[in-house]
């Protein structure tokens, strides 16, 4: 246990740096660390210091076209929602020819099928409006028992069939 | 800049401001090239490394949490590890793992220590405090800071046990904090 201590903050400062061997290590020390009040304590007192270090570089003023052209690909890009990353759309130029931009074969017979597929259903779903209707038209006549009110007390009768041009009321 | 400034600059970049953008370049383009144009000793592949991490960040500001770590922080992170892996040949699994904006608890610091201080003094300072190293400490630090290498990797380049090694990167990091605090430039600890 202490063995295994011992190892651990010895690598504390490796893992400062980002100098640990491989994913294996930096995840062992971050899980002591998170455990451990004095290699944390150690930790906080070194990383600091490893932030100073970019200043250790030559100050070299950048090109002036790479400002814009970072601004200008930020610009062309689909910012991601906030939260995600996604990357950016890739965008696959068609192939040329007589100075216009030609749709592979393989692309026509696609629009082709789609638009098959589209009037197929298309017609399924008429066929299935027209069956509905047909089955309404062939539906039991209606009958209206009918019984009279007011002056017309003491009367009855019955309506047959479904109203429409011909219709009888007796 | 504090805290707050960096977490309503993320939230700009986050929103598709590309002003902001054009702001998180100005205050940490040049220091980002400088990084990388060390590392790889080569300013063009500079040029495409902040430029590629600066399009990364672009769309990952949703991420960014200022209570974790500094903006400052991410950027250079960003860069140094594309740096890294364009020196050392890595591949791009590596570095998706370790440009998440940084998780400041993780390593130990939960705000910026040079926020408040002029850069030109920071650097004069930090210049100063690895002079003042005995040249093995130096060594090791920079080969793992700016070199890319693991202590495993630098202990065999040098040729002395990985404890040594080890021993060295903790007492130079050790002499670079008291030195920066002992010059106003860092927080407690």
């Amino acid at each position: 246990m202490a063995a295994d201590h011992d190892r651990m903050e010895e690598a504390v400062a490796a893992y400062a740096l980002d100098a640990c061997d491989d994913d294996d290590e930096r995840e062992r020390v971050r899980a002591h660390v998170a455990g451990c009040p004095g290699c944390r304590a150690l930790l906080e007192r070194l990383a600091p210091a490893v932030e100073a270090l970019p200043l250790a570089a030559d100050e070299v003023r950048p090109p002036d076209l790479l400002r814009a052209r970072i601004l200008a690909a930020a610009a062309a890009q689909r910012q991601a929602p906030a939260g995600r990353d996604e990357p950016a759309p890739r965008i696959v130029p068609l192939p040329v020819r007589g100075g216009r931009p030609v749709a592979g074969r393989g692309r026509r017979r696609a629009v082709a099928a789609g638009a098959a597929a589209v009037a197929a259903c298309a017609l399924v779903a008429l066929a299935g409006w027209n069956v509905a209707l047909q089955r309404q038209l062939d539906a039991a006549p209606a009958r209206f028992d009918m019984a009279g009110t007011g002056t017309l007390a003491g009367a009855s009768g019955t309506v047959h069939g479904v109203a429409r041009a011909g219709g009888s009321c007796r | 800049m504090d805290s707050g400034s960096d977490q309503e600059l993320a939230e700009a970049l986050a929103a598709g401001d590309v002003d902001a953008l054009a702001r998180l370049f100005d205050r940490y383009g040049q220091l980002a090239y400088s990084v990388s144009a060390r590392i790889l000793g080569d300013p063009g592949r500079a040029e495409d490394v902040v430029q590629e991490a600066f399009l990364k960040i672009w769309h990952s500001a949703g991420r960014f949490d200022a209570r974790r770590g500094s903006l400052r922080t991410w950027v250079i992170t960003v860069v140094r590890n594309r740096s890294i892996d364009q020196l050392r040949g890595r591949g791009a699994r590596e570095r998706q793992e370790r440009e998440i904006p940084p998780d400041a608890e993780a390593k130990g610091g939960g705000s910026d220590p040079w926020r408040e201080v002029a850069a030109s003094f920071e650097r004069d300072a930090i210049l100063q405090a690895l002079a003042s190293l005995p040249p093995e400490q130096r060594q090791a630090v920079e080969l793992a800071y700016f070199g890319g290498y693991s202590h495993r990797e630098i202990a065999e380049m040098v040729r002395v046990p990985l404890s040594t090694v080890k021993g060295r990167m903790r007492l130079a990091l050790e002499k670079l904090h008291s030195y920066l605090q002992g010059r106003g430039l860092m927080h407690g600890g």
